[in-house]
C-alpha cells in the first residue's frame, strides 16, 4: 500500500491493483520467456528434423518423380494403346455397321436368287424333260443300232474264233503227236541204257572172272619167278665173291651170266601177265570204245597203260586199277541213266507248257 | 554521489523547506499557481519536484496529484500495451 495521505483511497487502491497484476504480468512473462526459450530450443530441434525430413522428403519426391515418369510413360504407352484401340474400334463399327448393310443386300440378293432360281428350276424342269424325251428317242435308235453293229461283231467273232479253235485243235493234235513220238524215244533211249546196263553187268562179271583166273595165275607164277629171283642173287654174290678172290673174270663169264639174265628177264617179259590180250583184254578193249567216251578219262586210261607198259606193275596196283575203272563204270552207267531221266522230264515239263499255253490262247477267245 | 542518494540524506538530515511546510498545510498548489503558474506548466523537473512534494508531506488529499500520477499510469499502461501489441 502508498504510504502517503496525498493520493485517495481510490487511486491508491488502484495503483496496488495495478502493481499486483504487474506482479502477475512479471510472473506470466517470465512463464512466457521460459516458454519462449524452450520453444526456441523446440525450434531448434524442428529445424534440424526438418532439414532431415526435408533431405527425406527430396530424396522421396526424387523417388516419386522417377517414379511418376515412369509411371507418365507407362500412361503415355497405354493411352497410345487405348488411342490405337479406340481407332480399331472405330474401324470395327464402320466395318460392323457395313457387315450389316452387307447382309441387308445379301438378304435382298437372296430373295431375288431364289425368285430367279424357282424360275430356272420351271424352265429347266420343262427344257430337261424336253431334253430327257430326245435322249431317249436318240438312244433307242442308237442302243437299237448298236446292238445290231456288235451282234455282227459277235458273229464274226464267233466265226474268227471257231477258225482258230480248229487252228489250236490241230496244233494240239500235232504236238500230241510229237510228244508221243519224243515219249516213244525217250522210252527206246531208257530201253537201251537197261541193255546197255545189263551188258555192263554181264562185261563186268566176266572182267572180275578173268582177273580171279589172273590172280591164281600169279599166285602160280610168284613161287617160281622168286626161285628164279634167288638163283640169279645166289649167281651174283658167286661172282662177287669171285671177283674179291681171284680179281680176274673173264669177259666171256660175264657175256654169259648177262645173256642167262638177259633170257631170265625175257622169260619174265613173256609171261602171260605182259602177253597179248587174252580175252579178258578184248573186253577192256570193247569197254574202253563203248563207254570210255570221253577224253579226259580216255588220255587218263591210256596214260595209265603207258605207264603200266613202261615199268611192271605188282599185282596189288594191278588190283587198285582194276577197282578204280570199276568204279568209273559204275558212275558213267549212273550218270547216263540221270542225264536219260533229265531229258525225260524237261521233255514232259515243255509239253507241259505247250499245252498251258494254248489253253491261255483259248480262254483269251472267250 | 549520485542526487537522489543525496535527496534521501538531506531529507533526513536536512531542515524542511517552505515548499514542505506548505504541502503539510495544504497550501502549496495555491502558492504555485499564484506565484510560479508560468514556471510550473512549462517546466516539467519543476512540476515532478512539486508533486513528489505533495506526495510525501501533504496531510490531505491532492485530487490534482491523483490526477497526474493516473495520467502517468495511463501513459504507462498505454505504453506497456504499445509495446506487447508490438510484440
Amino acid at each position: 500500500m502508498l504510504d502517503t495521505s496525498a493520493l485517495s483511497p481510490d487511486v491508491k487502491r488502484l495503483f496496488a491493483q495495478v502493481a499486483k497484476q504487474a506482479e502477475q504480468y512479471k510472473k506470466s512473462f517470465d512463464k512466457i520467456d521460459t516458454l519462449s526459450k524452450q520453444f526456441l530450443v523446440d525450434r531448434e530441434e524442428m529445424m534440424t528434423e526438418l532439414g532431415e525430413t526435408r533431405e527425406n522428403i527430396a530424396s522421396s519426391i526424387q523417388r516419386l518423380e522417377k517414379y511418376a515418369m515412369d509411371t507418365v510413360d507407362e500412361f503415355k504407352e497405354k493411352v497410345e494403346i487405348t488411342h490405337r484401340l479406340y481407332k480399331e474400334l472405330d474401324k470395327i463399327d464402320r466395318l460392323k455397321s457395313d457387315l450389316f448393310d452387307i447382309r441387308e443386300e445379301l438378304k435382298t440378293q437372296s430373295l431375288d436368287v431364289a425368285k430367279t432360281i424357282t424360275e430356272f428350276n420351271m424352265k429347266a424342269e420343262s427344257a430337261v424333260e424336253r431334253a430327257i424325251a430326245q435322249a431317249k428317242s436318240t438312244f433307242d435308235n442308237s442302243i437299237n443300232k448298236e446292238i445290231e453293229r456288235i451282234e455282227g461283231r459277235v458273229s464274226r467273232n464267233l466265226a474268227k474264233f471257231e477258225n482258230t479253235q480248229k487252228l489250236h485243235e490241230r496244233k494240239l493234235i500235232a504236238v500230241d503227236r510229237s510228244i508221243k513220238a519224243e515219249v516213244k524215244k525217250l522210252a527206246g533211249e531208257i530201253d537201251y541204257v537197261y541193255n546197255s546196263i545189263t551188258e555192263i553187268k554181264s562185261d563186268l562179271a566176266n572182267y572180275f572172272k578173268s582177273i580171279i583166273d589172273k590172280i591164281q595165275y600169279f599166285d602160280e607164277e610168284v613161287p617160281r619167278i622168286s626161285n628164279l629171283l634167288d638163283n640169279s642173287i645166289e649167281k651174283y654174290n658167286h661172282k662177287i665173291d669171285a671177283l674179291g678172290k681171284g680179281e680176274s673174270i673173264s669177259t666171256s663169264d660175264r657175256i654169259v651170266s648177262k645173256t642167262a639174265y638177259d633170257q631170265e628177264e625175257m622169260e619174265t617179259e613173256e609171261s602171260p601177265m605182259f602177253a597179248t590180250p587174252t580175252s579178258v583184254g578184248v573186253i577192256e578193249g570193247e569197254m574202253d570204245a563203248d563207254l570210255f567216251t570221253f577224253g579226259d578219262d580216255n588220255k587218263k586210261s591210256k596214260n595209265k597203260a603207258i605207264a603200266n607198259k613202261r615199268r611192271p606193275k605188282t599185282t596189288e596196283e594191278k588190283v587198285e586199277d582194276i577197282q578204280e575203272e570199276l568204279d568209273d563204270l559204275d558212275q558213267k552207267v549212273m550218270g547216263a541213266s540221270g542225264r536219260n531221266i533229265a531229258s525225260f522230264v524237261m521233255s514232259m515239263i515243255s509239253l507241259a507248257g505247250v499245252l498251258l499255253v494254248v489253253l491261255s490262247q483259248v480262254l483269251n477267245l472267250f | 554521489m549520485k542526487k537522489e542518494k543525496l535527496d534521501r540524506i538531506l531529507e533526513k538530515v536536512g531542515p524542511k523547506t517552505v515548499k514542505e511546510d506548505l504541502a503539510e498545510f495544504g497550501y502549496l498548489l495555491e502558492w504555485v499557481n499564484q506565484f510560479m503558474k508560468e514556471r510550473f506548466e512549462t517546466d516539467s523537473e519543476f512540476k515532478m519536484e512539486i508533486y513528489t512534494i505533495l506526495y510525501k508531506h501533504s496531510k490531505r488529499i491532492e485530487p490534482e496529484l491523483d490526477i497526474y500520477f493516473l495520467e502517468h499510469l495511463l501513459f504507462n499502461i498505454d505504453h506497456f500495451l504499445r509495446k506487447t501489441n508490438n510484440a
